[in-house]
């Protein structure tokens, strides 16, 4: 691994142990394993990309982790104490905002700090520094969807968590913003020097961010291969032109081409599950 | 002028008209609407549909309304003020107590699956029952008729207020209370700063239902009871055949009762600010 800045400048604080994870719904003939022995540990500081196609358990790893959800089978395990439900220590962004509409956007940010007993002075030098200074007043309901994002992840820095889980953050967003986002919360990462875990279906987001981008197989969700990142840090997206990350490209979309390739060859498989909004990726040829 | 002319000049004639109506500003339309209301009925006691040959003509209702409102009294001595504070005061007591035992139990409910399985049915079996059929039972077992009458516009309120509450929390998506808890908010803090938040239009929704219950409940308790209130003074005046004291009381009703819901909707809209936002700029 040859990333240089945050990444590894860290108290060792924000280790993730996923250990033989295994998550089915249902039961009987309804049955369905959304995720089936999923192996997976992200160092401290480390930024890690869960890439997968549609319905692929890849946001019930992050989910796990979170604490939403206790394991069928196999253990989640953070720092070496074993998830037994939702923390401040594992701030998460979800795919649609969940800002709370009835707070303004200030108190949103303030949220965890307050219910924590904690000192919120933070707060406004945080929104100066996201750009939303201005929508402190607002509410979430008046934002546009790149602003409750950029709100949503200071709500989550507001906290300092140790672990940043993002379960596809910026897939509602258009491309530019999408793009301003990927480098906002890149600056967050270094700045926080948390642990990342960052589930996306966009192999570009993925390789962009990653210090190792991990792909995980549709139904059951297994882990197919672990591709690290070689980019010199801080990225730009003048990176995504250069040799290095095309070959990584052809890489991983050759990884994922099979199994999408699976996906459309079994048309009866139920869908469903993680992409809300874009259907099964076609790999580009 | 071609047919076709024609009828480009009627289209527009009728769009100029639809335009010209909605600059009219709201008051002067509502005002508009209420005197409609008085023609109508101006026209049905002149005309003498049904039995209105017998009822009072507008004009002289709202003369007797003017009275009354300078102290005249009413059919049975007392001012038509002190009746209407009997009634609205039992109304907003009603409601008031109404909404102190349901949002708490509705919260409750919705919360616990326990709560919802063992008290429902009894909330679904309970709903139906009109309020008023509660009179009878409220008259014997409690000590005063006031607090009969209190307890019967106390259920009209009720019931409204309590299911709203209960379906408004369990409606609050999960995913804010996930959100919530991975910031580090324990149960109390998730019930207060999402589940009732979440809920309360919801809840606020309820309680206008149940203002508006409680005004029918309270008319109908105080004709069957009481000495005093509006629903007293309706009676008692159709009893001793005066038309006017009638249509006096029921004035009072309808417009306490409108005042009265236009304050829910007032207080709704403060405590919900973020509902009105729209979009900035």
């Amino acid at each position: 691994m040859s990333s240089d800045t945050g990444a590894t400048a860290v108290g060792g604080r924000g280790r993730i142990e996923i250990d033989g994870l295994t998550k089915a719904y249902g039961s009987g003939g309804d049955r369905i394993v959304a995720v089936d022995g999923v192996d997976l540990t992200v160092e401290p500081g480390e930024f890690v990309a869960v890439l997968g196609p549609s319905g692929c358990g890849k946001s019930t790893i992050l989910e796990c982790v979170a604490g939403y959800f206790e394991p069928t089978a196999g253990s989640v395990r953070v720092d070496g104490e074993p998830v037994s439900g939702p923390g401040p220590d594992r701030g998460v962004v979800f795919q649609e905002n969940r800002l709370f509409p009835w707070k303004t956007v200030r108190e949103n940010v303030a949220f965890g700090p307050e219910m924590r007993g904690r000192p919120t002075d933070g707060v406004d030098g945080l929104l100066e520094r996201m750009g939303i200074a201005e929508f402190a007043d607002a509410y979430p309901g008046q934002l546009s969807g790149g602003m409750a994002q950029r709100a949503e992840l200071a709500r989550l820095l507001a906290n300092e968590p140790s672990i940043m889980l993002m379960d596809e953050p910026f897939s509602a967003l258009d491309a530019m913003t999408r793009e301003r986002m990927q480098v906002e919360s890149l600056s967050a990462w270094r700045e926080t020097a948390a642990t990342t875990l960052f589930v996306t279906h966009d192999v570009e987001e993925a390789i962009f961010l990653a210090d190792r981008v991990v792909v995980v197989s549709a139904r059951p969700g297994r882990v197919k291969t672990v591709v690290d990142v070689p980019l010199d840090r801080p990225r730009r997206h003048d990176v995504r032109t250069s040799e290095a990350f095309t070959s990584l490209k052809g890489e991983l979309l050759a990884s994922i081409h099979g199994e999408a390739g699976v996906e459309f060859a079994e048309p009866s498989s139920p869908q469903g599950g993680g992409d809300r909004r874009t259907g099964p990726r076609r790999p580009e040829p | 002028m071609s047919v076709r002319e024609r009828r480009g000049v009627l289209v527009d004639t009728i769009t100029d008209a639809g335009t010209a109506l909605e600059s009219v500003p709201r008051p002067l339309l509502r005002l508009t609407s209420v005197l409609g209301l008085f023609v109508v009925w101006w026209a049905f006691v002149r005309v003498g549909v049904l039995g209105f040959g017998f009822f009072v003509s507008p004009v002289e209702a709202l003369s007797a309304v003017g009275s009354h409102l300078f102290g005249e009294p009413v059919a049975d001595g007392e001012t038509i003020h002190l009746h209407a504070g009997y009634t609205a005061g039992r109304v907003f007591a009603g409601t008031a107590l109404a909404v102190a035992v349901a949002v708490p139990l509705g919260l409750a409910i919705g919360v616990s699956e326990l709560l919802e399985r063992y008290l429902y049915p009894v909330v679904e079996l309970l709903r139906p029952i009109p309020p008023i059929a509660w009179v009878p039972l409220a008259l014997v077992t409690f000590p005063t008729t006031r607090a009969g009458v209190l307890f019967v516009v106390f259920l009209g309120a009720f019931f409204p207020t309590l299911v709203n509450a209960a379906r408004g929390v369990a409606a609050v998506d999960v995913e804010y209370r996930r959100a919530a808890a991975s910031l580090g908010a324990s149960d109390g803090q998730i019930l207060r700063h999402v589940l009732l938040p979440s809920a309360l239009p919801a809840i606020l929704t309820g309680v206008s239902i149940g203002i508006g219950i409680g005004w029918i409940t309270v008319v109908a308790a105080e004709m069957i009871t009481g000495r005093f209130g509006l629903g007293h003074v309706i009676f008692q005046a159709y009893r001793l055949v005066d038309v006017e004291s009638v249509v006096v009381g029921m004035i009072a009703v309808g417009v306490l009762g409108w005042l009265s819901t236009a304050a829910v909707a007032r207080i709704g809209s403060f405590a919900t600010p973020w509902l009105d936002g729209g979009e900035l700029r």
